[in-house]
């Protein structure tokens, strides 16, 4: 198991997030989280990266516990964040943006990553100079993408990969996310929107209320998914 | 003519050192989102560590140069690192403390030095001459390091690592750490930075100038004046802002003479900030 | 959050009072003794303390103004160009140099407040840059370098204020006015201004027209740095640039910092025993500038409350224990 989450709390102030998920993230699979607005997926993500931290639990990464590991150290023990909303750093230009994912790993690293991203990626090599703040919002989340897979992690957190974008582009991202996976790349995905993401995964969870309802395979969850008033 | 030339070479030689302290200045807020009001007393100290390694130890001004720039970017960085560190997002709290640092540094100068003048000189004297027109050597000795270092800014922000590291936290923090960026190491850095490119500013220029505890806080207010006109926190605006606000500072004192260029410059800029709060090149900056 | 549904607090609290009396108190003070080094230092004190509650009154809003000294210097000027005309009278230059600075206060403050946190610090600084410029340009006026000297004594209901106890008894009665103004204005709006400290956003974000009590609060606190300037001219008998210096603006934030920013005793009780410590220094009073950064340094790391705070905090713990 790659990523193990035992019994996870998360807490904003007085009001309980997340209360006691416990999630299991398999080597080279990719693992959906589906839910609506405030089902707790992006807490998990987040306490995961380690941007707000666990009141309670246990987050397992390679056989490691994560509970005292500061968020700047995580990515580099093999984790790569995209942040809902993408989150691009919008002054900087799009290849520097894909670069600060993979600081101070040497010239010959970053241009490993940069021309494989770029053969992926097309998109990136037409844009490389322009400042990512005024790119449209699905070339934004490929560059967010790309950022966090600029270190080679083992293990990819994609928080809302298609929020507001239009079908052309889930259908890129898609790709994109089909292209990570070929290398091997372990995803941990959150999506509102199951029914392109349920084609991408493996297994999935259903969340609701900061706690997980269902877990299974792809294709119990798609099931599922598709009956239910999680849609 | 001549004269009009002559005021040029001036304002722009002033607009590269204006430029060299706003830009730390900009940096420090950008990055950090610390108002540094500690600015002019690393111009200051940069100054005062020159003199004393020239006058007091012998040591040859370039030397003393280098001396001046090590020991304010090393005590930026213990200060960023001991105490800004610890209260970092309080915008508030770490203004104060620089304020509280610049009190102490200028009382520690006036304790060592007095409150003299001191009989600092620059060592290249001498003009060259263009047809009718003079430039003094050492501003161009000046202007030509300034330049020299706002590349080299340039290059060490926009082609290394590092700098890329830096525009990023300034730009998002949070996910900027989230992609693997430390805050504990380059935080101090970019500190270390700004100081030590103040501190070079004031070894160059007190000379010139003049080298007493109250050559910090004019430095001070024209570093508020050029980055609120070039919009806090851009590097872009803040090299600008500092030419312009060298070239009328130039022409003025030629032509008005007093201070009277200084005040029309500073109700021009908050003009400025009527119909532009964010300065020439700002954007909306972090919610500061 | 409208004002309606906020609770009002009583007008005046315990601080306040307290404030209010230990200027009641101070005028007892010249009765008692004839020392001129104690009328010097009270004088000095006396006028600190109202600059440092224009300071304070910004600060309960989160904000930080270097501004203090351009209106003092507004309140000075005023009072010593009146004098030029042997307009001497209390009252009549008591609401000039509490109005004129305030009415100067109302379109800065539009400029000024629609700036947020950091930028507003710069332009403050800026601007008492820029009163420090126009004194000195301003020859005509203001006398320019030279400054207006030769004041005549101020005259409350028919009696000369000459002498330097005649003097710090004035002195008091301004303290103890800006101390009223200040007190009903905090207290009044308490809940407002302790929304808008803690959270502008989400305090707008409630329906606080936070503007409104932004610019109330410059405005008045514009108003109550001219009575300093008022109090500081006629102390020194003379209105000079040098006394209206951007750097003086560091000393009342210093004071109201160590003070404690919490409540109104907090630039009481920094003001006074930061005077008294400059005072100290006697001749070498410049070295108060280093013990006024370590104050801040220890206050902002360690003793958030600053004294005033220290102390309640302290006090609160011995109950407890008892």
């Amino acid at each position: 198991m790659l990523l193990k989450i035992e019994n996870l709390h998360v807490r904003y102030g007085g009001i309980e997030a997340l209360s006691g998920i416990s999630i299991d993230v398999p080597e080279g699979e990719t693992v959906l989280l589906v839910g609506a607005n405030g089902a707790g997926k992006s807490s998990t993500i987040n306490a995961v990266i380690g941007l707000v931290p666990a009141a309670g639990g246990r987050i397992v990464f390679d056989g490691a516990d994560l509970g005292s590991v500061p968020c700047e150290r995580r990515a580099r023990l093999g984790i790569g964040y995209s942040p809902e909303g993408r989150r691009v750093f919008p002054t900087l230009s799009v290849t520097d943006n894909v670069l600060s994912g993979a600081f101070g790993l040497g010239r010959v690293n970053q241009k490993e990553a940069l021309d494989w991203l770029f053969s992926v990626f097309p998109l990136l090599v037409d844009r490389a100079k322009q400042p990512a703040g005024q790119l449209s919002g699905g070339q934004q989340q490929i560059v967010a993408i790309s950022r966090a897979m600029a270190s080679f992690p083992r293990l990819l957190l994609l928080d809302e990969p298609f929020l507001g974008l239009a079908p052309v582009w889930i259908k890129q991202i898609s790709d994109a996310i089909l292209a990570l996976r070929a290398r091997g790349t372990t995803v941990l995905m959150t999506e509102q929107m199951a029914r392109p993401a349920l084609k991408l995964a493996t297994r999935g969870y259903v969340m609701r209320g900061g706690e997980v309802r269902r877990s299974g395979t792809v294709e119990e969850i798609r099931d599922l998914a598709l009956a239910d008033e999680y849609l | 003519m001549e004269q009009f030339l002559q005021a040029g070479i001036i304002g722009i030689s002033l607009g590269a050192q204006y430029a060299l302290l706003a830009l730390g200045f900009t940096l420090i807020f950008g990055i950090l989102g610390v108002v540094n009001f500690s600015h002019g007393g690393f111009y200051m100290l940069g100054g005062y560590v020159a003199y004393a390694c020239v006058d007091r130890l012998g040591v040859p001004y370039p030397v003393a140069v280098l001396a001046a720039v090590g020991t304010t970017a090393a005590l930026g960085w213990v200060f960023e690192l001991l105490l800004i560190e610890r209260l970092v997002d309080d915008h508030l709290a770490t203004l104060m403390l620089t304020l509280g640092l610049y009190l102490v540094m200028s009382t520690a100068m006036l304790e060592v030095f007095g409150p003299l003048a001191m009989d600092f000189r620059f060592p290249i004297t001498g003009a060259l001459r263009f047809g009718p027109v003079y430039a003094p050597l050492e501003n161009l000795v000046v202007l030509g390091i300034c330049l020299t270092a706002i590349m080299g800014l340039w290059l060490v922000l926009f082609r290394t690592d590092i700098g890329r590291a830096l525009r990023a936290l300034a730009d998002d923090r949070a996910v900027a750490m989230a992609q693997g960026l430390r805050p504990k190491l380059l935080f101090p850095a970019a500190f270390a930075l700004a100081t030590g490119l103040a501190g070079l500013t004031g070894a160059l220029v007190t000379p010139i100038l003049s080298l007493s505890p109250g050559v910090a806080d004019p430095v001070l207010a024209t570093s508020f004046l050029t980055v609120i006109l070039g919009g806090l926190g851009s590097l872009g605006g803040a090299a600008l802002a500092a030419f312009i606000v060298g070239i009328v500072e130039a022409y003025s004192s030629v032509y008005f003479g007093g201070s009277i260029g200084a005040l029309i410059l500073f109700v021009l800029v908050l003009l400025l900030l009527v119909f532009r709060p964010t300065g020439l090149l700002g954007r909306e900056v972090r919610g500061a | 959050m409208s004002g309606s549904l906020l609770p009002r607090a009583r007008l005046l609290g315990g601080a306040e009072i307290a404030a209010i009396l230990v200027f009641a108190a101070c005028f007892a003070v010249p009765m008692m003794t004839k020392s001129v080094l104690v009328f010097s230092v009270l004088n000095q004190a006396l006028v600190g303390v109202v600059a440092a509650q224009s300071v304070w009154i910004m600060l309960r809003m989160n904000l930080m103004s270097f501004a203090s000294p351009a209106f003092m210097a507004i309140g000075g000027y005023t009072v010593a160009i009146a004098g030029q005309y042997e307009i001497t009278n209390v009252f009549l230059l008591t609401a000039a140099a509490f109005i004129l600075p305030a009415l100067v206060a109302i379109p800065l403050g539009a400029l000024v407040l629609r700036l947020r946190g950091t930028y507003f610090v710069l332009v403050t600084f800026v601007l008492s840059q820029i009163m420090q410029l126009l004194l000195f340009e301003t020859p005509g006026l203001t006398g320019g370098s030279n400054g207006i000297s030769g004041i005549p004594p101020v005259n409350v209901l028919g009696t000369d204020m000459a002498t330097n106890r005649q003097v710090v008894l004035f002195a008091c009665g301004i303290a103890l006015l800006a101390t009223v103004i200040t007190a009903c204005l905090t207290r009044y709006f308490k809940q407002h201004f302790a929304a808008i400290e803690e959270n502008e956003i989400l305090a707008e974000s409630l329906g606080l027209v936070v503007w409104r009590y932004k610019a109330l609060g410059f405005v008045v606190a514009a108003g109550i740095a001219g009575l300093a300037g008022f109090s500081l001219v006629t102390m020194l008998l003379t209105a000079h640039p040098s006394s209206f210096d951007s750097g003086t603006a560091v000393d009342f934030i210093a004071y109201t910092i160590i003070g404690g920013r919490a409540s109104i005793l907090g630039p009481v009780v920094g003001t006074a025993l930061m005077v008294y410590a400059t005072n100290l220094f006697g001749t070498h009073g410049q070295y108060a500038q280093g013990l006024y950064g370590v104050l801040i340094l220890v206050v902002v790391l360690a003793l958030r409350g600053g004294i005033v705070g220290t102390v309640e905090t302290l006090v609160r713990k011995l109950r407890g224990a008892s």
